[in-house]
């Protein structure tokens, strides 16, 4: 681990930006900053495992909320249902949702689909997963899963104070920037970057582009399913409208976008601005005229987009390497 | 017949895009260790040859055999691991990386069987291959970065690190200076000389003259002339015909 190494150091600031948050939610009384910061914290980490296919992998995955919602079902389904425990759910709806990927993954990607119509693809996916829970008994209908708390319990994940759920939120958000940086530091990631910067000349490097982005595919929306999971729990009610909304979707995805996608600490950084900016702005326009703070957000959206096109990590990127370029040359040097 | 194989045969192979037929029942063979080139005017059906043999095309009729084993269809990253490296005409690379991570890459080859080797001895290898193509001062650019000499020297030694049979290059001297286009010569015959097997496909007779031990001479699509003495080749009336067409000296 060195500073000077651009992906080390954005694991390390990544990681101590997490235990200041972590140290910020423990030592305050308010539940309203708690609650915005577990949801900025899922944001967060939805973002970060999207943009291992989003972002390294260059797919236009634009219905990431498939995955998400399965793994809020999933959670919903086998606790209140069988009793099994959120913690093994977690991993369940990992599983359930990189079933899932690799599926949507292989229809499209066999097929060569082209990039407009598999983005189309993955939208329509998460809206027909939509339609159909709602029209299912066994999922609840409309009216979803209720999850009922009455007691602290561990083994369960149930807790009556939202701060326990503040330290899971963000453990799992380290465990998949961590992820992250594994797989960008691995063959696997160097090859999916080859195939997102030109597919041709990867293939002729033997890389089969097609394994590689059902790879990334599976990986990413096993994460994003384990989010989900995790999700349900903390919010103790899931309908489909609310787990499979595209509005979510593509708020969840702007925060990737607006810090940088290709970058391990942008999704980060990203949701850690837009989340709490939606709340503020609420909470100062919100009472008179309801949706001015939709407007003002849009409008800041829009700005961003255009000054930052790249993410707000790509300017950390480059004064990385201004501060450290001649440090990294050395110690290679050395090496 | 003859006693042993060559390295690679190209049997009728034909490529129709719509009703043109691009490449019209070619025959080649390519033995061990050969250089053979391969030319042809403007749209004569070259890169389509180098296509149907890397698996970006699937002809429709002949076969395209390795070792004598037929790999006609093959996607293109099995043609690769079986050890067909190529070129592009059009440079190919990976603009956001390094140039040693580029290189890296080519040494990452799978080998059939899936596997590969570790990161660190890839990088290993590609500062092998970057020192004997005159790479190494710019290991640590982006490849975006470098001039179209300097892109022309990465494919190749990109085309090198994953370790190929055979290797087609895709007319690499095509707007290099007449220094650069020596020292490419010099390069070519340096890589065969590591027991690599080279097609090339090029514009400029110099190169090709220098090059080829054996000659293919295409015109629209299909084999016009071939032979191992370059210079005779090029000089029969019919590929003279082809490039200048035909004189017309009783006018």
């Amino acid at each position: 681990m060195r500073l000077s190494n651009w992906l080390d150091w954005q694991l390390i600031v990544t990681a101590v930006f997490i235990a200041c948050i972590a140290l910020l939610g423990v030592t305050s009384s308010s539940d309203y900053l708690i609650q915005i910061l577990v949801l900025a914290t899922i944001y967060a980490a939805v973002a970060a495992s999207w943009s291992i296919a989003g972002g390294l992998g260059g797919l236009l995955l634009l219905g990431f909320i498939s995955f998400y919602g399965v793994g809020a079902y999933t959670n919903g389904i086998l606790l209140t249902k069988y009793g099994i425990s959120p913690w093994f759910n977690i991993f369940i709806a990992g599983g359930v949702a990189a079933l899932l990927g690799w599926l949507i993954a292989a229809v499209t990607l066999r097929y060569e689909l082209s990039e407009d119509y598999f983005a189309m693809f993955t939208v329509g996916v998460s809206q027909v997963l939509k339609v159909l829970l709602l029209n299912s008994d066994y999922f609840g209908r409309a009216t979803g899963i209720y999850i009922t708390i009455v007691k602290d319990d561990w083994l369960m994940m149930a807790f009556v104070s939202r701060k326990p759920y503040l330290l899971i939120a963000l453990t799992l958000l380290l465990a998949i920037v961590f992820i992250s940086y594994r797989i960008q530091r691995s063959k696997f990631g160097f090859r999916l970057s080859a195939v997102r910067q030109n597919s041709r000349a990867a293939e002729a490097l033997g890389i089969n582009p097609v394994k590689t982005k059902i790879q990334a595919i599976i990986v990413a929306g096993g994460l994003g399913g384990s989010v989900g999971a995790f999700y349900s729990q903390f919010v103790t009610f899931i309908d489909p409208k609310q787990v499979f909304s595209l509005a979510t979707n593509f708020e969840m995805l702007l925060g990737a976008v607006l810090g940088g996608r290709l970058t391990i600490i942008g999704p980060v950084l990203g949701a850690a601005a837009l989340k709490p900016l939606q709340d503020v702005l609420r909470g100062i326009f919100g009472g008179e005229a309801d949706a001015l703070y939709l407007v003002l957000y849009g409008a800041l959206l829009m700005i961003s987009c255009l000054t930052l096109p790249k993410g707000i990590a790509f300017y950390i990127e480059h004064w990385h390497k201004r501060r450290y370029g001649s440090v990294s040359k050395t110690s290679e040097a050395r090496e | 017949m003859s006693a042993t194989q060559p390295l690679l045969e190209l049997r009728n192979v034909t490529k129709r895009f719509g009703g043109l037929t691009a490449v019209d029942r070619i025959n080649m063979t390519v033995d061990a260790g050969q250089i053979v080139g391969i030319v042809g005017p403007n749209g004569s059906g070259k890169t389509t040859t180098f296509s149907c043999v890397s698996g970006f095309y699937k002809p429709e009729e002949g076969s395209v055999l390795l070792n004598g084993v037929d790999v006609t269809g093959k996607l293109p990253f099995e043609i690769a691991r079986l050890g067909i490296a190529r070129t592009f005409q059009i440079v190919q690379s990976f603009e956001d990386m390094t140039v040693l991570d580029n290189v890296a890459l080519g040494a990452l080859k799978p080998e059939s069987d899936g596997t590969s080797c570790s990161l660190e001895q890839a990088k290993a290898q590609a500062n092998e291959v970057l020192r004997m193509v005159g790479l190494s001062e710019e290991s640590n650019k982006l490849s975006g970065s470098l001039g179209i000499p300097g892109r022309k020297r990465l494919e190749i030694a990109r085309a090198l690190a994953s370790r190929p049979q055979i290797l087609l290059l895709d007319e690499v001297m095509a707007g290099l200076r007449p220094v650069e286009v020596d020292q490419a010569v010099e390069m070519i015959q340096e890589i065969r000389s590591q027991g690599i097997t080279i097609v090339v496909v090029e514009h400029l007779m110099r190169a090709v003259v220098a090059l080829s031990e054996k000659l293919y001479v295409i015109h629209h699509g299909a084999l016009l002339a071939e032979g191992y003495e370059a210079k005779e080749v090029l000089s029969r009336p019919e590929v003279v015909e082809a490039y200048f067409g035909k004189a017309t000296l009783d006018a």
